[in-house]
């Protein structure tokens, strides 16, 4: 791709970006959310049409009208939502669009055996048969990579693949990568996880505000110096952390069980401390914070808050309690994208802004303004709809609704995931600040480093049972492993 | 292509999108005034809007409905259900009683479908729908499949007629209805808590609303207003019939969408819907006046749902690729809804 350029009403999105994918290497591209990444792969996956610039395919100039161009061209994309029927079998979705039939009828052995052998040549082992719906993410991840290399493509894009991946299933996607590229294909990886793409990637592309700051070789690059590219200024620590007194307790869980998801799960957060939560993906930690809060039934267990016992019933008595949670899937349960920002943070408050059910219009407007500067939401425009707005800055809508509550214990579930470094920088300034002001806080990461640098303390769950509680010396993430992976013994 | 492009992504443009609802009321209010004389007469315009009336009743309803993201099919049924109590109770329970009766069979009728969706978790459309057919039915198992009517046509009259040589009683009742609707969707929490339950549920839900209770009344405001309807109707017309309010669903659907609230919940207004059964009117009285037979008239509001749902998609907010009339144009991206 050449001298890319592309606008949108009202933003130039990428001017004169250039890259470079070679047969058998994997080409990653690094950025801010908003430095163009998204654009420019959607630009080759023929989504959008660049307004200048040309796109050579093996030495022969091409363009892309539609989505379904680029991919007969052999470009495969795979999108950071997973993007397969879960009522069809993992060889039927793999087969989907490019079915083996005679006569209309689908020859099923056909199918099955295409997708074992595709299963095959990636090494996973996911049974072809097995409905989609049934597998963990991170299988349904590599069915869809699967879906895609079935098609024997030239190009495959990466977009955050490993956003909802815990650490161990990464790896196993990192073994299906370096297979696709040893087999010739050229592998474009798009991550915010920086030491992931210096661990996969040959070279590194760097994108900011829609031009292309560099393209180096990924030997020898640091995630410092990608992360001093990326936001053109050096960052001296990723993870501010303060110095904070710690208080009294203020929520304290006592042998919470959900029958088959978790059990006899006791911590404490005290006021100003930030206790991690750590744990491999399925080990039961959302669903520990989602019951906490009231969204999911609890079999057994209290839940006190500042010394005092409450029953959750639903969100709305947590949120009396004074808990916030801020959740793993921010567009399901975290914003309403077609309502504007104003709407959406003084959702929770509106009964702080109005009188016998009126809303008054001018309290809500500052109290919104007031939570969107807080947390430089940009831009600070509240009478924007969410959608307009980027992932790191919806999150951040998210926090500031939460934080407009005055909560004494925060729950923070992923709060930094897709997220870019500027904007993760922003929002664990803020997380810092809130333990400052006295606020509980329950941090669930898949980012061990996260976890580590952010905590003052760490608990760790291993199927649906806590089997650590680390202090911020002891924690690292050996420790961690060993507890989430369930080597060490029970603490 | 790029000129159209321009002028597409003009200003000027965009705000008559902004505004298409408006701006088609205007040009269909211009039309049928051209079509029909007299119709910006006082008396002619006041009796066209006493037609409109029922359907806007049944709008006002829908409106709440379909801001939730969810769907009423049942409220034709409804609508002839309460019509038919309403005149054949009349013995028993004397006119007014008998018409308060009639309202009260909407209000149960919602309570159904509110039980069905929120309690039973049954989606919307499914479940109404057979509250639909079982409700039709119910029509003509008590009316044995014949219109009924009162013994006395001059009581009902008082709906209809226009009271001090203004507009009829239901329609003050509509107009009424919309006003309120808009107050308490723009300006009460409980408003704000509808748009936030239609634009995504979860996350109501997640930020403490109850929005099982916003849909149950919904649903049972929505069988209310159908049931107000369907009451004023049949007393106006002195009959109670089994099959009323046939197309009064759909086109009541129509103008809730016409009016730019969308199906999928979450964006729309009370002012919305007065245009879009304004709209509605304005053809109907002027393709009537016309004798253009009433299939023409179903052509012109399918064409017009159509182009409104279009230019919906240039308005939308949503981000980057559905911004401008040019993004049309071309072939269309897949778009990811936000409300999976």
């Amino acid at each position: 791709m050449e001298g890319i350029t592309k606008a949108f009403p009202g933003v130039k999105a990428l001017t004169d970006v250039d890259l470079t994918a070679r047969a058998g290497e994997v080409h990653a591209i690094v950025g801010e959310n908003g430095a163009g990444k998204s654009t420019l792969m959607k630009i080759l996956a023929g989504v959008h049409t660049p307004d200048e610039g040309t796109i050579t395919l093996d030495g022969e100039q091409v363009r892309f009208g539609s989505p379904l161009e680029a991919k007969q061209n052999g470009i495969g994309m795979v999108y950071q939502e997973i993007n397969l029927v879960p009522d069809l079998s993992v060889a039927e979705n793999i087969g989907l669009g490019n079915m083996p039939a005679s006569g209309g009828m689908i020859r099923r052995k056909a199918l099955h055996d295409r997708a074992r052998e595709v299963l095959e040549e990636l090494h996973t082992r996911i049974p072809p048969q097995e409905l989609v719906g049934r597998l963990s993410v991170s299988q349904q991840q590599l069915v869809e990579i699967a879906k895609i290399y079935a098609r024997q493509p030239r190009i495959v894009v990466l977009d955050e693949p490993t956003s909802s991946l815990s650490h161990h299933e990464a790896e196993a996607l990192f073994a299906v990568v370096e297979r696709m590229r040893n087999s010739g294909i050229a592998i474009i990886y798009i991550s915010h996880r920086l030491r992931e793409v210096l661990e996969i990637s040959d070279r590194v592309t760097v994108l900011r505000d829609g031009r292309m700051i560099d393209c180096r070789s990924a030997q020898g690059l640091t995630p410092k110096e990608m992360i001093s590219l990326m936001v053109g200024r050096d960052l001296d620590d990723v993870f501010p952390k303060q110095a904070v007194e710690i208080g009294e307790p203020v929520l304290e869980v006592r042998g919470l069980t959900r029958l088959g998801v978790f059990e006899d799960v006791s911590l404490t957060v005290r006021a100003g401390e930030i206790v991690g939560l750590a744990g491999l993906v399925g080990a039961g930690r959302t669903e520990v914070a989602r019951a906490i809060f009231g969204l999911d039934r609890l079999d057994a267990g209290q839940i006190l808050v500042g010394g005092e016992e409450i029953r959750v019933r639903s969100p709305r008595s947590a949120v009396r309690a004074g808990i916030a949670y801020v959740p793993e899937d921010r567009k399901r349960d975290g914003v309403a994208l077609s309502l504007t920002v104003k709407d959406n943070i003084a959702l929770p408050v509106l009964h702080r802004v109005s009188t016998l059910g009126w809303v008054l219009r001018r309290p809500e407007r500052e109290l919104a303004q007031q939570k969107a500067e807080d947390l430089h939401i940009s831009p600070p425009v509240v009478d924007r709809p969410a959608a307009t707005f980027s992932g790191g800055n919806q999150q951040k809508v998210v926090l500031a609704k939460w934080l407009a509550t005055n909560p004494k214990v925060l729950i923070l579930d992923e709060p930094t995931r897709g997220v870019d470094v500027g904007a993760k920088a922003d929002i664990h300034t803020i997380i810092g600040e809130l333990a400052a002001q006295g606020v509980a806080v329950l941090m669930i990461s898949s980012e061990l480093p996260e976890v580590l640098a952010v905590s003052d303390r760490v608990y760790v769950l291993h199927e649906g049972r806590l089997t650590a509680e680390l202090s911020r010396d002891d924690a690292d993430e050996e420790s961690v492993m060993t507890a989430a992976t369930g080597e060490g013994a029970a603490a | 292509m790029n000129a159209l492009k321009k002028i597409c992504e003009s200003p000027a443009v965009l705000t008559l999108i902004h505004y298409r609802v408006v701006v088609i009321l205007v040009v269909a209010v211009i039309l049928s005034a051209s079509l029909v004389p007299g119709l910006t007469e006082f008396r002619t315009l006041s009796l066209s809007l006493d037609r409109a009336a029922t359907l806007g009743l049944v709008a006002v309803g829908l409106t709440v409905v379909l801001l939730l993201g969810k769907l009423d099919l049942s409220v034709g049924s409804i609508l002839a259900l309460s019509g038919i109590a309403a005149i054949g109770l009349q013995p028993q329970l004397g006119q007014l009683g008998a018409a308060a009766f009639g309202v009260c069979v909407g209000l149960l009728a919602g309570v159904l479908n509110g039980v069905l969706v929120v309690l039973m978790q049954i989606n919307s459309l499914v479940a109404t729908l057979a509250s639909m057919i079982f409700l039709r039915a119910m029509c003509h198992f008590v009316t044995e499949s014949n219109p009924i009517s009162g013994a006395d046509p001059l009581f009902g009259l008082a709906v209809s007629r226009s009271l001090g040589g203004t507009f009829s009683l239901r329609t003050f009742i509509f107009l009424i209805a919309i006003v309120l609707l808009f107050l308490w969707l723009t300006y009460t929490v409980a408003g704000r808590h509808v748009y936030a339950v239609g634009s995504n549920e979860d996350a109501a839900t997640a930020s403490g609303v109850r929005s099982g209770r916003y849909i149950f009344g919904a649903f049972v405001f929505s069988g209310l207003m159908a049931g107000t309807a369907g009451v004023m109707q049949s007393l106006a017309t002195n009959t109670g019939s089994p099959v009323f309010g046939s197309t009064v669903t759909l086109t009541a659907i129509a103008a809730v969408v016409i009016g730019g609230t969308r199906l999928e919940g979450g964006r729309g207004s009370a002012l919305g819907t007065l245009g879009g059964v304004l709209v509605l009117a304005a053809i109907t009285t002027a393709l009537e006046y016309e004798s253009v037979p009433s299939y023409y008239q179903n052509i012109v509001t399918g064409s017009i749902l159509l182009l409104l749902i279009l230019l919906d998609r240039i308005a939308s907010n949503s981000p980057r690729s559905a911004l401008s009339l040019s993004s049309l144009l071309p072939v269309r991206s897949k778009e990811q809804s936000p409300a999976r």
